[in-house]
């Protein structure tokens, strides 16, 4: 428990930091690339820890808590229903699909890495 | 800077907080994939009503940042879902991909419209 506690306080330190400091730069763009490339890089990462870690300890504090912590599906919702009620219909389509298709890729990369 | 340090701190805070509780569901028996819909739905509906309630309000801006960013935030999970998805077979994946995006969405939209309603009673 203390592990996915500690994971999870540092993932949404690190999804903070960085969403500040993306949001700088996209602020003009329609889709919301802070949480796109958030939950793209934490999905990645959690495909890694779950082929590589085997001690449970471990997996939960990189894997439930860092990785959980850092990936949000709430603010995605959130940015969605907010992209539908400025009618930016297309953009919210595509916003769900390459977030869900970059997610699935990124865990089957990380298994990948596994053959090398 | 120090502002900075201090809304990391809150958010960090509340990230603890929800990743402790999203695991606390995933002990519950029998629970299996649903604790991970279960959490990304309360979570979305959660986050849908602070984002609406607090939008005018600049000065509870650490609020948002301890219950938006940090608890809604670190109680729901991406990765978790994704790495579902992939242990599932096909028909089952999309049908759970669907479901999801359906339901977590759908109560983001109502945790919105229901922070417009308090607010309107507030205000009456």
């Amino acid at each position: 428990m203390i592990y996915v506690a500690l994971g999870g306080a540092i993932g949404a330190a690190m999804r903070y930091f960085i969403s500040d400091y993306l949001g700088e730069y996209t602020k003009e763009m329609k889709l919301p690339i802070p949480t796109l490339i958030i939950n793209w890089i934490g999905s990645l990462l959690l495909g890694v820890f779950v082929v590589f870690i085997e001690k449970d300890n471990t997996l939960l504090f990189l894997g439930t808590g860092l990785c959980g912590g850092f990936t949000t599906f709430s603010t995605f919702s959130v940015e969605v229903v907010q992209l539908l009620q400025k009618k930016n219909y297309i953009v919210s389509i595509l916003y769900i699909c390459i977030t869900i298709c970059g997610c699935v890729i990124g865990i089957y990369l990380g298994g990948l890495m596994k053959s090398f | 800077m120090k502002r900075k340090l201090y809304n990391s701190l809150l958010v960090a805070a509340g990230g603890g907080i929800g990743s402790s509780l999203r695991y606390i569901v995933t002990l519950i028996p029998g629970i299996g994939f649903f604790s991970t819909l279960c959490v990304n739905i309360i979570g979305s509906l959660f986050l849908g009503f602070i984002t609406s309630y607090l939008i005018n309000k600049k000065e509870q801006q650490s609020i948002k940042l301890l219950l938006g960013t940090g608890f809604c935030g670190g109680f729901t999970t991406m990765s978790t879902l994704s790495l579902e998805i992939t242990e599932l077979p096909i028909e089952l994946a999309l049908g759970y991909i669907c479901l999801s995006l359906a339901l977590g969405i759908g109560f983001a939209f109502i945790g919105m419209k229901l922070a417009i309603f308090v607010r309107k009673e507030e205000n009456s």
